[in-house]
Formats: C-alpha cells, sequence, structure tokens
C-alpha cells in the first residue's frame, strides 16, 4: 500500500471509530425499544459488533505493508516440496508434481498421497519425484486429515525447508527461488504467498477470488506481525514446526498422563465390577492393574519422569496378566489391559506419531499452527506475489463446503483456543486472530439484519426509537466511513462487492459452522474434514444449496408489499416504512449473489496452468499401466 | 500383551538427488524462547530392564537432526522386528541437536514402547541436555549417565 493511501486509510479508520462510537452509544442509550426487546436488543448487538468488526479491519490496515524484496536465496538449503493430495484426480496431481519438480532451486519433491493409490506412486516414480502415503501405524488411528499427512511426511524426510502446496496448486519454475530469502531472517517461521485461482470467471460468480485478503489483509496482518499461513502456497521451516510440537507435547504431557491414568482407573474399577459378576476368578488380575495404575498416580505426583511412570505401568500390569497361570483370563479382559496401556503411555503409542508438529486439534491446522508459532516468538512473512495458480470451487456446493470448513475450523480454535487467551502473542497479534474468527460470527448479525425489516414491515414493531434525521445524522457518517476505508483498502483487489455480498448472503453456513465448532469444543462432536473437489461434480443442483437464501428473498419480497400496503392504509409510519424499504433494498442486492451462484455451470475457458507436456502423458500412461514403474529406492 | 505390528512406512525418495550438500554450519538451530527450570527428578523410579530381554546397542555422534535420526531408524526398526527388545542408544558423542532430532528420538521411543519394548539413551551429552531442558522434555524422557544406568542394572 503506498504511502498516500495509508494516510487516507488511517484517517478513516480515525474518524470510523470515531462515528461508529458516537452511533453504537448513541443507539444503546436512547433509542432501543425496549418493549420489542427481542428484536431491538439483537439490532442493537449486532450493529455494536458490526462496528467492532469495522474497527478491527481499520486495525488491520493501519499496518498494511508491502515488504521490500527478500535477498535472493541463498545457495545449498534444502528444500522438500510436499504436494498434499487425498482424492484428486491423477492427471490433476501429475501436473502439480511435475511443475513442482521443475522448480529451479534444487530441491525435492514428494507426492503425499492419503489415499494410497498405487498408480499415484506410478506416477511419482515415472516423474522422478518422491511419494509418501501412511504406514500401518496410521491403521485404526486418528489420521488427522491434512495435519497428519503433512506430520507423517515431516517424519519420513529431512529437507530444513517444506514447501506445502495443494494438489491444484501449480508452481511457477521461480516460486521458491523467490521466497526462500526470507529464511536468512533465523526468526521467520513460514512464508506465505497468494493463492490465486485460474478457473474464476471476470463476474465471479462465486466470490471465489480473495485479492482483498491475499493483499491488504494479509499486508496488514503482516504489518503487525501475524502474517497467516493458509496451508498452500508456503514454505516453513522444518525446526520451526519441530520445535512447536516438542513444546506443545512436553507442556501437555503431565496433564494429559493424569486425565489417562484416571480414565485407565476408571475403566480397570468397570472391569472389576464385570469380572466380580462373571469371572471372579481373574478378579486378582485386575485388583493389581488397579493397584498399579495407583502406583503411577502417586509417582506422577512426586514428580517422577513420565517415561518412567509408563514404562513401569506396562511391566507391572504386564506381570500382572502373568502372575497368575492358574487363572484362564478372559480374552478381552487382556486386550482392555492393553487398550488401557497403550492410551496411558506418555510417548503416545495411541497415536502413529508422538510428535505433531502441525496442529490436529483443528480442521484448519494452518491457521493454529501459525498462531502457536506466533506465541513461541517466531515471526512470518506474506510475500505479495502471485507464484502459484491453482481450481477455486467449480459449482456453488463444493464452495460451500469449502467455507464450511474454515468457518467451521475456525471457530473451533476460537472456542477451544482463544487468541485472546494464548499465552505469547502480542495484543496486536491476539486482535489479528480474533479479526478473522470472530468475522464469522457475522452470519448472526445478518440473520438480525434480515429479520428486523421483516418484523417492522409485517408487523409494525419497530426495533428503534429515534427522530429519523437523528438516525441518519449519526449513522450515515459511520457507513460512510466504513464503505469509504473498505474501497480505499481494497482499491486494486478485484471482487470488493463480490466479497462483501458473500459474507452477508452465506449467513446459515456461517452460522452451521459456528454452531459445529462449538458442539466439537464443548460436546465432543466430531467434525470431519471435507476434502475440496476439484472435480466440480455438484453443478447441476446448486438451488438446493441455497434454499434458505432464496425463501427468505422471497419473503423480503413480500414483506416490502404488505408494508407499503400497511403504510398506504395508514397502519404504518410512511417514514419507517421507507427507510425499512431502503434497508429490504439492500437485504436483497446482497442476497442476489446467490442466484448466480447457483446458476454457475462451471468455468469454460482453457487452462493456462496444461503445458503440452510428453514427459507428463508419458506419466500418465505408465501410471494407468499395471506395469509401469515400480517405487524407486527407499529412503534410508 | 501384544503390540501393534509395524512395518516400515510407505516411503519412497526422490530419484533426484539433492545437487546442494547440506552445509550444516550454516543451519543453525533456533530453540523455542524459555525460561529454563531445574527438574526434580527421583532417580528411584528409574526402571530396571526385565531379565532376559533382548537388547540392542546403537550410538549416534554428531548432529541429531531429522537426517540422523531418519538413518538410526531402520536399525531400530531391525532390532525390533523379531519382538520386543530395549534398544540401548549411546548419545555421548552427540554435540549438537536440532528440535528434529529431539522429536524424532521421542518417535522412536514411541515406536519401540508400541512393539513392547523400548528405547533408552544414555551417555553425558550437553547438547541433549540442553535441549531436554529447554523443552522440559526431561520431564518426559530421561538420558541416563551410562549404559548400566539406563539398564536399571544397580537396582535390579
Amino acid at each position: 500500500m503506498s504511502e498516500s493511501r495509508l494516510v487516507t486509510v488511517r484517517v478513516l479508520a480515525t474518524l470510523l471509530v470515531a462515528f461508529g462510537l458516537a452511533y453504537v452509544g448513541w443507539r444503546w442509550t436512547g433509542t432501543v425499544a425496549w418493549h420489542a426487546w427481542w428484536i431491538a436488543v439483537p439490532l442493537v448487538v449486532a450493529e455494536t459488533y458490526s462496528l467492532g468488526e469495522s474497527v478491527l479491519f481499520g486495525l488491520t490496515m493501519w499496518n498494511a505493508r508491502r515488504r521490500p524484496s527478500p535477498p535472493p536465496a541463498r545457495e545449498g538449503l534444502a528444500v522438500d516440496v510436499y504436494i498434499a493430495t487425498y482424492n484428486e484426480p491423477l492427471e490433476l496431481v501429475a501436473r502439480t508434481a511435475l511443475a513442482a519438480r521443475d522448480m529451479t532451486y534444487p530441491h525435492e519433491t514428494y507426492v503425499l498421497d492419503d489415499g494410497d493409490r498405487p498408480e499415484f506412486a506410478r506416477m511419482a516414480a515415472a516423474l522422478g519425484v518422491g511419494y509418501v502415503t501412511r504406514g500401518p501405524e496410521w491403521d485404526g488411528r486418528a489420521r488427522f486429515a491434512k495435519a497428519g499427512n503433512v506430520n507423517n511426511a515431516l517424519f519420513r524426510t529431512t529437507g530444513d525447508f517444506i514447501a506445502i502446496l495443494d494438489a491444484d496448486q501449480v508452481p511457477e519454475p521461480r516460486f521458491l527461488d523467490r521466497v526462500l530469502g526470507y529464511f536468512e531472517d533465523e526468526t521467520i517461521a513460514f512464508v506465505q504467498t497468494p493463492q490465486q485461482f485460474w478457473n474464476v470467471p471476470d463476474d465471479d460468480p462465486l466470490g471465489s477470488r480473495a485479492e482483498l485478503f491475499y493483499g491488504p489483509i494479509q499486508q496488514g496482518k503482516d504489518g503487525w506481525g501475524a502474517a497467516f499461513f493458509c496451508g498452500s502456497n508456503a514454505v516453513l521451516r522444518r525446526e520451526a514446526l519441530m520445535a512447536l510440537g516438542l513444546t506443545r507435547f512436553s507442556q501437555e504431557a503431565t496433564g494429559r498422563l493424569r486425565t489417562a491414568l484416571r480414565g485407565a482407573r476408571s475403566r480397570v474399577q468397570d472391569l472389576e465390577g464385570r469380572l466380580a459378576v462373571r469371572a471372579p476368578s481373574a478378579l486378582p488380575v485386575a485388583e493389581e492393574a488397579l493397584a498399579a495404575i495407583r502406583r503411577a498416580e502417586g509417582r506422577v505426583r512426586h514428580g517422577d519422569v513420565l517415561g518412567e511412570v509408563t514404562y513401569a505401568l506396562r511391566q507391572e500390569i504386564h506381570a500382572a496378566t502373568l502372575a497368575h497361570p492358574d487363572i484362564d483370563l478372559p480374552e478381552d479382559v487382556t486386550a482392555e489391559l492393553d487398550d488401557v496401556v497403550e492410551h496411558v503411555e506418555v510417548v503416545r503409542t495411541d497415536q502413529a506419531l508422538a510428535i505433531q508438529p502441525m496442529e490436529t486439534s483443528t480442521i484448519t491446522e494452518d491457521m493454529a499452527t501459525a498462531m502457536h508459532l506466533h506465541a513461541m516468538g517466531w515471526s512470518s512473512a506474506y510475500h505479495h506475489e502471485v507464484l502459484v495458480l491453482g481450481l477455486a470451487p467449480d459449482d456453488v456446493g463444493t464452495m460451500l463446503s469449502q467455507r464450511h470448513r474454515w468457518a467451521t475450523g475456525s471457530m473451533q480454535v476460537f472456542f477451544s483456543d482463544n487468541p485472546l487467551a494464548v499465552k505469547g502473542l502480542t495484543l496486536a497479534q491476539r486482535l489479528m486472530y480474533l479479526g478473522t474468527m470472530t468475522s464469522y460470527l457475522a452470519g448472526f448479525s445478518a440473520l438480525v439484519y434480515l429479520a428486523a425489516p421483516v418484523v417492522f414491515l409485517l408487523t409494525g414493531v419497530f426495533p428503534l426509537v429515534a427522530d429519523p434525521v437523528a438516525f441518519a445524522l449519526r449513522f450515515v457518517p459511520f457507513f460512510v466511513c466504513c464503505q469509504a476505508m473498505f474501497l480505499v483498502a481494497g482499491a486494486g483487489s478485484r471482487g470488493l462487492w463480490r466479497g462483501q455480498q458473500m459474507s452477508f448472503a452465506l449467513f446459515p453456513t456461517w452460522i452451521a459452522a459456528t454452531l459445529s465448532g462449538a458442539a466439537a469444543v464443548f460436546l465432543g462432536r466430531h467434525v470431519s474434514f471435507a476434502v475440496t473437489s476439484k472435480t466440480g461434480t455438484d453443478g447441476a443442483d446448486g438451488w438446493r444449496h441455497v434454499r434458505t437464501q432464496v425463501v427468505l428473498m422471497v419473503l423480503l419480497g413480500l414483506a416490502a408489499v404488505i408494508g407499503v400496503v400497511r403504510a398506504a392504509a395508514g397502519d404504518a409510519s410512511v417514514t419507517a416504512t421507507a427507510v425499512t424499504l431502503v434497508w429490504i433494498a439492500v437485504d436483497l442486492a446482497m442476497l442476489w449473489v446467490v442466484v448466480g451462484a447457483a446458476r454457475y455451470r462451471g468455468f469454460t475457458g482453457p487452462d493456462p496452468t496444461a503445458p503440452a507436456s510428453s514427459e507428463l502423458d508419458a506419466a500418465l500412461v505408465l501410471a494407468t499401466a499395471d506395469d509401469g514403474p515400480a517405487a524407486s529406492r527407499p529412503l534410508p | 500383551m501384544t503390540a501393534k505390528a509395524q512395518t516400515q512406512p510407505q516411503t519412497q525418495a526422490p530419484t533426484q538427488t539433492r545437487t546442494q550438500a547440506r552445509n550444516e554450519s550454516r543451519t543453525r538451530t533456533v530453540w523455542p524462547r524459555r525460561r529454563v527450570h531445574a527438574l526434580h527428578l527421583d532417580p528411584g523410579a528409574r526402571t530396571a530392564v526385565p531379565q532376559g530381554t533382548r537388547l540392542h546397542d546403537l550410538a549416534v555422534d554428531g548432529h541429531l537432526d531429522a537426517t540422523a535420526v531418519l538413518r538410526l531408524r531402520l536399525p531400530v526398526l531391525d532390532a525390533l522386528q523379531d519382538g520386543p527388545a530395549v534398544v540401548l542408544v549411546d548419545v555421548s558423542a552427540v554435540d549438537r541437536i536440532a528440535p528434529s532430532g529431539v522429536a524424532g528420538m521421542l518417535d522412536l521411543v514411541r515406536l519401540a514402547r508400541s512393539r513392547g519394548g523400548d528405547l533408552r539413551l544414555h551417555g553425558r551429552s550437553a547438547a541433549i541436555e540442553h535441549a531436554h531442558r529447554t523443552v522440559r522434555l526431561d520431564a518426559v524422557v530421561r538420558t541416563y549417565a551410562g549404559r548400566e544406568e539406563a539398564l536399571g542394572v544397580a537396582r535390579a
């Protein structure tokens, strides 16, 4: 952002805060229609929330900066490039793998195939890139989706720097050369570059362009030392990730072991109860196991080394099962005790890895990982140059699924690992993370902004008690400042209006995601990681995904007609009705975006990432042939 | 007691080799910035290896990083191939260690324990002691002074 634009943004941000506080203060102190509190209070709360979001946006923009070019990439760095895939088509991944392999800075490329597909192994061998899949140690254990896939690879490879690409993200040859120079600063943990999509038409019906985010917003976050890691098109420092994983592991080890021992004691007590009824002769085994668990709990309280405590517990329970050769121990008892031991073990024999460097507690592992790296004191950089081209969702269903995943993951982190409570973050970093997470609460405010005018036009209950002129004098400056700052800060970014529409119109998705995130944290509900489809399979049935919005649009239209009739009949204030009709028009304009999204049938233009390549064709033929090339040599 | 069977992970290296040799002197490890606390350790909690347990001795030296740990993985897997075993790793010649090295060793402990055995570090290494103290891993795994102590012979 240029210096003059930054000054303008700061002036507008200051005015926005001043006008915003004046407006919202006035609203709370003298204009709430308390007799209709059920709609008046939600409305004023929604407005207060909107002010908060605007202030956080202004704060982000306050420090938006374009970094100077990094120093050239130093020779001799050990770099691994990971291409994470689960169910994407072979050709798509092969194209990315070929482009990744051909990047000019010396590196090694690995296809991380979570789908464990033999043809992908053959494709990788044919292209001369590495292939990593999960080993049997993952069978029957938590897999942690993409985070688990990357973590698995981190323990199978050795590069000091890890470039992560989603399966559809095709890098330019200079990608590594352009970003590795940032790591000369040894506090830099990761460098994020923009995500740009080639399959988006000019009118961008699905709101896929993220030029505001991968531009002023990321630059603003970067200015406050909180550039976000977004899961792809980024390079990370291995040792930062490992240090993070280790720190989290050791911080949580004692608490986790105490909890596990309590759980183990409870399980063995239950087992005792069952054995007392059906196999009393086996009771001594359970009693000795219980005594061993209690001894382990005592050792933990005493401060003994945890690894020795769990080793001793395992030996003692093992000894208990062997100490009574005369007892015919039921198989399920042995299995139960085995399971108890496995889950208590401090080095996580219940998981496939002892350490999870990439966060696994949320489905937006990128945001949580970045936040904890920042909390540890690592820094980050946002490099504002498009170096990778990828695929955006090609139908409304896929787009909504992707947004739902982002929002759910963010809200998971919001509820379980709130940035205001994470030790080590600066105040500005906390606010940067908070701003992104709370943006998904916009679903609730949008619902209020839709409900309030309908309530008035249908029932005559107006949620605001104020003189129209006084209202306009306070509201209009605030609103104008918001929009002006948005336009100035986002100047040059395409899709500003579309972004605003999507933020409002996808309110059912945001509400559902918030509830899912809360249910995951507070009720322990499982949240699945929905991989974004790259094949656009849902394009023919877009309307069913936006039924709620369509019904609301009809309702808004009906309410407008009824409101006009009521005003004409003298049953409602003409001024209030006119204001509300403008409000309805704004709501409809915002919601209208779903019509284009539902009707969209996918991109039909040329693919700039598909150069004619005989090598690619040959690799695909070999990959799909039964006698294709075997896996190349294993790592030592 | 049963242990979940594990085999070598399915990993294949790229056929292209690293053309630039790793310049280790340039790769400085940045540890998390946190205060180091002394930890109360009770030698009485040490655990003796049961008699009859198969033992395997390994050693690492120099820089313990991702490469060194990956190199160690195969012999550890070999040691555990025929059933539970205790792998004793002499770390006295380790003079530098990266977080990847610490994490990798911890994962090897997990691997050994998931197969009913154990992996124990022994030998004085200032680098390892510092690293374990820094991330407070000394509360989780012990680095024994010597092989005998690692076996718990003094108490057995």
